[in-house]
């Protein structure tokens, strides 16, 4: 069931193309997170999806509506960035009545736990916080709404370690209690890989790919061995990267492109491991043959 | 909030997670914390459990499914095999004892012990260890 | 899947108006203070004319209220553009709203406000006309003016009082939490 769907969606700000022909499909209730390096076109196309600026060309449609200007997107879409600002005359307190009064499932008690469990002082106004503080907040005022379509760009940006941990664990045990869809921008893939479902990469304004999260991290192998032995054999394969050292060649490969098995590497002395997601990431998405090793040499 | 859940699946970040929570539920069914006919943990009390997607805690019990080491009851949820922990044990010794005889063959070769040796080898273990 | 919510724009177009209201309302102490400046302080003590025939002699000025209306207008306008920058629009999007609820909500704040600077405005005048009575020490023929003149110091007074006194009230509600952080 698509609840956001893009066609050939492209958006340049004047002569900078932020987005550039991309085609997606995006199910409901579940977690997805959107990686990519920065100017990827990440906040772009969140943006365009939240109905806030729209395509240059191609479409875009959020609960088969077009989501600009549209009342019955915003009212079960909510996107949750450090630039989510109130009026300077509204206390913490003012602003989770002035939510609870246009959310109809935005959940008070909880709100009031989550704020006082982060020890944030609900009399303070909105821009006397510092910024793990105002990340929370915000946080916490994205997930007590409980919008069908919750899109968080950047939430942990300025906490601390030990709340963060406790927020994605917050994020996901509202996603229990009250299934949505929730897409998540982040840098830290490591610490949020446990709770996403699916992952959809973002680069130089294309999407590089969006699978299921094992699928993905199953993507690129590594491979390490005599330097010989794994010669023919790269040969014949993509290799995304490599590093010789004192005769021992290790090397990141399409899994897909590898055609042997497992008992026959080792039997050659090669080594098969697996990588990491954001390893995975940052593989598919570096420039080809750059390297910072290469500055400084 | 704080504390409560296992930390099991943290410290692992390259094997797929969801054949980390199936190795997990049938260490629990040889260990008996699981028993046959049992009902089995959902995806969603998984999720909360390990800290991870119900998706990724669903898949881990659709490979059980799979080997049929559980079973579905229609709208009541999964239930532990009743052969499942004969049947785990059996596949445990399989699955190790072939991959150690492997190495060890491999490791063999490279040492440039002869078949034969080998095999005069692990009868003096044998022996040894009665 | 659950079910998506369903709201019409007129339910949100009132919730953002009675928020706007609320919120927005240091606008009208911009027009306060302009009025006081250019009303009161500023405006020129009208024509003056006079007349003299043997024993009698007369003279007349004419105060009139014009300054009020254009500064007010003025006040309007500029205040209509400031609802449509950046920061205003940007704290609209931290709730539910649509460009268009926005724009009609502004629109509905512009003519509550407007209701509200024609009281201030009158009882501005009603000022101006006691700034007069005490300053020139005169009395005087009052042309078009809403309440007849044996009882209007009555009247001007209580009507300043009533408008000033609600809009502080209104902005200390707001402000009570401000205050705190004023010690």
């Amino acid at each position: 069931m698509n609840i956001i769907q893009c066609e050939d969606l492209s958006k340049s700000f004047g002569r900078r193309n932020a987005l550039q022909h991309v085609t997606c499909a995006i199910d409901a209730e579940k977690i997805i997170g959107i990686i990519g390096r920065n100017g990827a076109g990440k906040s772009t196309i969140l943006n365009i999806i939240a109905g806030y600026i729209k395509p240059t060309s191609g479409s875009c449609k959020v609960f088969n509506e077009n989501p600009f200007n549209n009342i019955q997107t915003a009212a079960n879409m909510i996107f949750i960035d450090d630039r989510l600002s109130f009026s300077d005359y509204l206390s913490l307190e003012d602003i989770l009545k002035f939510g609870a009064d246009f959310y109809p499932n935005w959940q008070s008690e909880l709100a009031y736990r989550m704020l006082d469990y982060a020890g944030l002082d609900l009399t303070a106004k909105h821009q006397q916080l510092s910024k793990g503080q105002l990340a929370t907040f915000n946080l916490v005022y994205g997930l007590v709404s409980r919008c069908a379509l919750t899109i968080l760009d950047e939430p942990m940006n300025g906490m601390d370690e030990a709340i963060r941990t406790d927020f994605y664990r917050a994020i996901l045990k509202e996603y229990l209690a009250f299934p949505r869809t929730i897409l998540i921008t982040s840098h830290h893939l490591q610490e949020m890989e446990s709770i996403l479902e699916e992952i959809l990469l973002i680069d130089k304004g294309s999407i590089i790919a969006h699978a299921p999260l094992d699928e993905f991290k199953e993507q690129l192998i590594s491979l390490s061995g005599p330097s010989d032995a794994l010669a023919d054999l790269l040969s014949e394969t993509e290799v995304y990267a490599q590093t010789i050292v004192a005769g021992m060649t290790s090397a990141i490969v399409d899994t897909s492109k590898l055609f042997v098995s497992e008992d026959l590497l080792r039997s050659k002395g090669i080594t098969l491991s697996h990588l990491t997601a954001s390893e995975v990431c940052k593989y598919l998405t570096s420039k080809e043959g750059s390297d910072i090793d290469a500055i400084f040499d | 909030m704080k504390g409560g859940f296992s930390m099991h699946v943290h410290l692992d970040s390259t094997t797929p997670i969801y054949i980390q929570i199936a190795e997990w539920l049938q260490h629990e069914i040889i260990a008996d914390r699981l028993q046959a006919d049992e009902k089995v943990y959902s995806q969603y009390q998984l999720a909360e459990l390990f800290n991870i997607n119900p998706a990724t805690a669903g898949k881990g019990l659709t490979i059980l499914l799979d080997e049929q080491l559980l079973y579905k009851k229609r709208g009541l949820g999964m239930f532990v095999a009743t052969d499942a922990k004969e049947r785990i044990l059996t596949k445990r010794r399989n699955e190790i004892l072939t991959k150690m005889a492997q190495e060890l063959v491999l490791e063999a070769k490279r040492l440039l012990v002869s078949d034969e040796e080998l095999l005069v080898l692990i009868r003096k273990t044998q022996e040894g260890l009665k | 899947m659950q079910s998506l919510t369903n709201i019409s724009l007129k339910t949100i177009v009132k919730k953002q108006v009675k928020w706007k209201a609320k919120l927005y309302i240091s606008a009208l102490s911009s027009l306060v203070i302009l009025q006081i400046i250019f009303g009161i302080l500023l405006s020129s003590s009208g024509s003056t004319s006079g007349y003299g025939r043997g024993n009698l002699s007369v003279q007349f000025s004419i105060y009139s209220l014009d300054m009020f209306l254009i500064v007010s207008a003025f006040w309007a306008f500029i205040v209509a553009i400031l609802f449509t920058t950046k920061a205003y629009r940007i704290d609209d999007l931290s709730v539910i709203s649509s460009r268009t609820s926005s724009a009609i909500a502004n629109i509905f704040v512009m003519i509550i406000y407007s209701f509200i600077a024609v009281v201030i405005m009158i009882s501005t005048f009603y000022l101006k006309v006691l700034e007069i009575l005490l300053v020139e020490k005169q009395s005087f023929i009052i042309e078009n003016l809403f309440i007849s003149p044996s009882i209007y110091y009555y009247v001007s007074v209580a009507s300043v009082y009533l408008a000033q006194s609600a809009y502080y009230w209104a902005l200390a509600s707001r402000d009570r939490h401000l205050l705190k952080y004023q010690l």
